[in-house]
């Protein structure tokens, strides 16, 4: 769903939580602040679309985008 | 380690494997418990979840642990409720960790952590179609079984009792049946208890048990995982001699003849009143 709702500033929200997005941000950017680097088995959807490691650094953001930033953790 | 005691290779979704348990990660009081339990169950394929990454903790690198333990890692979509969240959470597990290996499991409600074989089986058309090796949680029916294997799963993996209740062999007959009908693996997955439910699902046949409270949650999980180790082999080597048929009444063992003289059974009050 793309919200459409005008706003003042631009947004995605990262697992669920609702963030700033700066002007020209890259998929790379949001993950930097995950800590999150090309070492590390995590996986990004955007909008329930998985975007590719190799994608990550052109990946442009858009407001109102949503990021999923998975690991894996302990599961039976 | 005694990594002679399983002599026989097995596969399941083109790996190859020795070790007929496969063994959850969850639930330990420690990674280093984990790692000891994982080795003395002399598992070779261990499975994970894929949750978010939280902002601001730097993930914890569970997968390089686990892979440079040598494990297989079977990636799951534990908690998906809806075919969308299970496909995108396959498609997110073949991406982060480079394998399209997938414990495929939709639950329909929080309290009995029960399959939706509905919605299980669309999930499963979709992934196979797009490429994975799906190995689905089912419930223990052989009918979707059947239908799970037309589809083109790479096994089967039929509940025992629900998952973590520790319940056990419920239903050993729809097991045997689910056997007798698919071609692909039989992984009886959720419900185990204790080591001899390990051993009754191979001594029915089944390839491999899949488990994870069981060994977690015992008192001492190292030992209980060494324990369900020497079941599995136990009841595979079992099922492997072939067992003695059923009788209804005794059957010496003894040779009748040549007896002591005067030993003569008691007459039967049903037959001579």
């Amino acid at each position: 769903m793309n919200d459409t709702t005008p706003r003042a500033d631009a947004w995605i929200a990262v697992n669920g939580e609702v963030q700033p997005l700066p002007p020209g941000a890259s998929l790379a950017d949001v993950l930097d602040r995950l800590h999150v680097d090309s070492e590390t088995a995590v996986a990004v959807a955007v909008n329930e679309r998985v975007v590719r490691r190799v994608e990550w650094a052109t990946h442009r953001l858009a407001s109102g985008d949503r990021v999923e930033v998975v690991r894996p953790m302990q599961g039976g | 380690m005694e990594p002679e005691l399983e002599r026989e290779r097995w596969e399941l979704g083109g790996v190859a494997l020795r070790s007929r348990l496969v063994v959850g990660t969850a639930r330990y009081p420690s990674v280093q418990v984990m790692l000891d339990a994982l080795a003395a169950s002399g598992t070779n394929m261990v499975t994970v979840a894929l949750r978010r990454v939280s902002p601001g903790s730097g993930p914890e690198n569970l997968y390089r642990i686990l892979a440079d333990h040598g494990y297989h890692i079977l990636p799951n979509t534990a908690g998906c409720y809806t075919v969308k969240d299970a496909v995108l959470t396959a498609e997110l597990a073949r991406e982060a960790l480079g394998t399209s290996l997938i414990k495929l499991e939709l639950i329909a409600d929080d309290e009995t952590l029960l399959p939706d074989v509905v919605q299980l089986l669309e999930a499963a058309r979709i992934l196979v179609h797009e490429g994975f090796v799906v190995l689905p949680y089912t419930n223990d029916d052989p009918v979707t079984a059947q239908k799970l294997e037309d589809i083109g799963c790479a096994a089967i993996m039929p509940l025992a009792a629900p998952i973590g209740s520790g319940l056990g062999i419920r239903n050993p007959h729809n097991l045997q049946m689910i056997r007798s009908r698919v071609r692909t693996p039989v992984v009886v997955d959720a419900g185990v208890g204790t080591a001899s439910d390990v051993a009754i699902v191979l001594e029915l046949g089944c390839d491999a048990v899949l488990l994870n409270s069981a060994i977690a949650r015992a008192h001492d999980p190292v030992r209980m995982a060494r324990a369900v180790r020497h079941a599995a082999v136990a009841g595979r080597e079992a099922f492997l001699a072939g067992r003695m048929p059923r009788r209804m009444l005794a059957d010496p063992t003894s040779p009748m003849a040549g007896r002591v003289e005067g030993s003569v059974p008691p007459a039967d009050p049903a037959r001579h009143p």
